[in-house]
């Protein structure tokens, strides 16, 4: 019964109790208010160099590399490729979605396509072999390189991989007073790269604090703020008109 | 109330002893052919910045560096502080990731053999009922002579402070967050002194 009538005053012990009801009730709204506004992740794009891509440009999406890592190691974590799939699906679909409505003429890569490039020895996925600007590499991601030329001569392919960093979350210290942010993060990562004149188009990184929230809300909004610096020559023209 | 008191006493006393039993965790990775005795003089380049969010201008090396120092000089290794940004261009995350051989023996000045490359993956601060730091930074020490990765450590730094005094001190916690990463990840680094020869 004592334990249950404490609990009300719990705001209390921690903000010490010399304050009257009038000025901590402000303090309390005021804390909370600070508190929650910490707690709001907002995705923040690295670069802000605009790209421009004609209408005409045969873009593939590729399958996106998800992969979960300890944020204290950088440790790769296991997590069920069931669940893995259905995010991958989830942001192959929203990159799908928020380039169409930027005009520009795109497919997903297909099953088989997917199957032929084999992706499945290569740690890292699609977005290691499209990672150009990297050379030296291991002989199965130049093959796989080469195997990407041979199925895409004349396509450019939009590669994206998304890093959730799991890690000690938010804490308050008891003996210091001190509270501590949530060390988690997501950091998305893309690539757009004409494997036949092996150029890269475009590159963004994107990042979101605080949060691995993965809820299609969340992760749309990742999407469009990595995909913002894309654009169509038709829908810049359109703009300026 | 005196059980009260009694209790958080208690508690006070049980978070101090566990306090003293943390031991800082072994380095993320370890070549077995690391023989730090065999280190003789490492070369310490500036440091990279490889924030996606860049909240505030931070002079790293102005911060790290005298951290390495330090360090590097209590675990008896002999050092050499190149703070010609020059060096570090174009080092990008996907290059220390996986490392190629033909790109480690790049790196630094030429002649040397230990290079030892220091990264800020992330930093930040945040506003609360006080102010938080938040920190991610990573070692890397290479052998350029046998092209490999001898040591890598990544390490959190987590800094807060409650209160009216902790929202002030917000300005400061980023720069806070950054030093406790680099002290704790220099903390995985194998002391020279106890390496036999």
């Amino acid at each position: 019964m004592q334990s249950h009538q404490e609990e009300p005053g719990s705001v209390e012990q921690i903000f010490g109790k010399v304050a009257p009801p009038s000025f901590s009730a402000p303090v309390i709204s005021l804390a909370l208010l600070l508190s929650l506004s910490a707690c709001v992740a907002t995705p923040v794009a690295q670069h802000q160099v605009q790209t421009s891509l004609e209408p005409t440009v045969s873009i593939v999406i590729g399958p996106p590399t998800i992969e979960y890592r300890d944020v204290e190691s950088d440790a790769v974590l296991q997590v069920p490729a069931a669940d893995r799939d259905r995010l991958a699906a989830t942001i192959g679909a929203l990159l799908e979605a928020e380039m169409r409505a930027k005009g520009l003429s795109l497919r997903q890569m297909a099953e088989e396509e997917v199957r032929q490039l084999q992706l499945e020895r290569i740690a890292g996925g699609l977005f290691e072999v499209a990672r150009l600007r990297k050379q030296g590499v291991a002989t199965a991601i130049q093959d796989a390189r080469q195997r990407m030329r041979t199925l895409f001569p004349d396509a450019s392919i939009l590669a994206v991989r998304c890093r959730f960093y799991l890690g000690p979350g938010a804490f308050w210290e008891p003996f210091s007073g001190g509270i501590r942010s949530s060390s988690e993060r997501v950091l998305a990562e893309g690539l757009l790269v004409d494997i036949g004149q092996g150029r890269v188009l475009w590159q963004q990184a994107v990042q979101l604090r605080d949060s691995t929230d993965v809820s299609e809300s969340a992760l749309k909004d990742m999407v469009q703020t990595l995909l913002n610096t894309i654009h169509s020559t038709s829908e810049r023209k359109g703009d300026q008109q | 109330m005196t059980s009260r008191v009694v209790s958080s006493l208690l508690a006070f006393s049980l978070g101090m002893v566990m306090w003293g039993c943390v031991t800082a965790k072994p380095a993320d990775f370890m070549a077995p052919q690391f023989q730090p005795s065999q280190v003789d003089k490492l070369v310490v380049l500036p440091v990279l910045d490889h924030r996606v969010d860049r909240q505030g201008v931070l002079d790293l090396d102005a911060r790290i560096l005298p951290i390495a120092e330090r360090e590097l000089t209590r675990l008896g290794y002999g050092y050499v502080v190149v703070r010609d940004r020059q060096s570090i261009e174009g080092i990008a995350r996907e290059d220390l990731e996986s490392p190629s051989s033909e790109w480690i023996g790049t790196l630094g000045p030429p002649g040397t053999r230990w290079v030892m490359t220091l990264v800020l993956e992330a930093s930040s601060s945040s506003l609360t009922f006080g102010s938080t730091g938040l920190a991610e930074m990573t070692g890397y020490l290479f052998d350029k002579q046998t092209h490999t990765l001898l040591w890598k450590n990544k390490e959190l730094g987590q800094v807060g402070q409650g209160g009216l005094f902790g929202m002030m001190m917000k300005g400061m916690m980023e720069g806070w967050a950054i030093e406790t990463a680099a002290e704790l990840m220099f903390r995985a680094l194998p002391d020279r002194h106890q390496s036999k020869p």
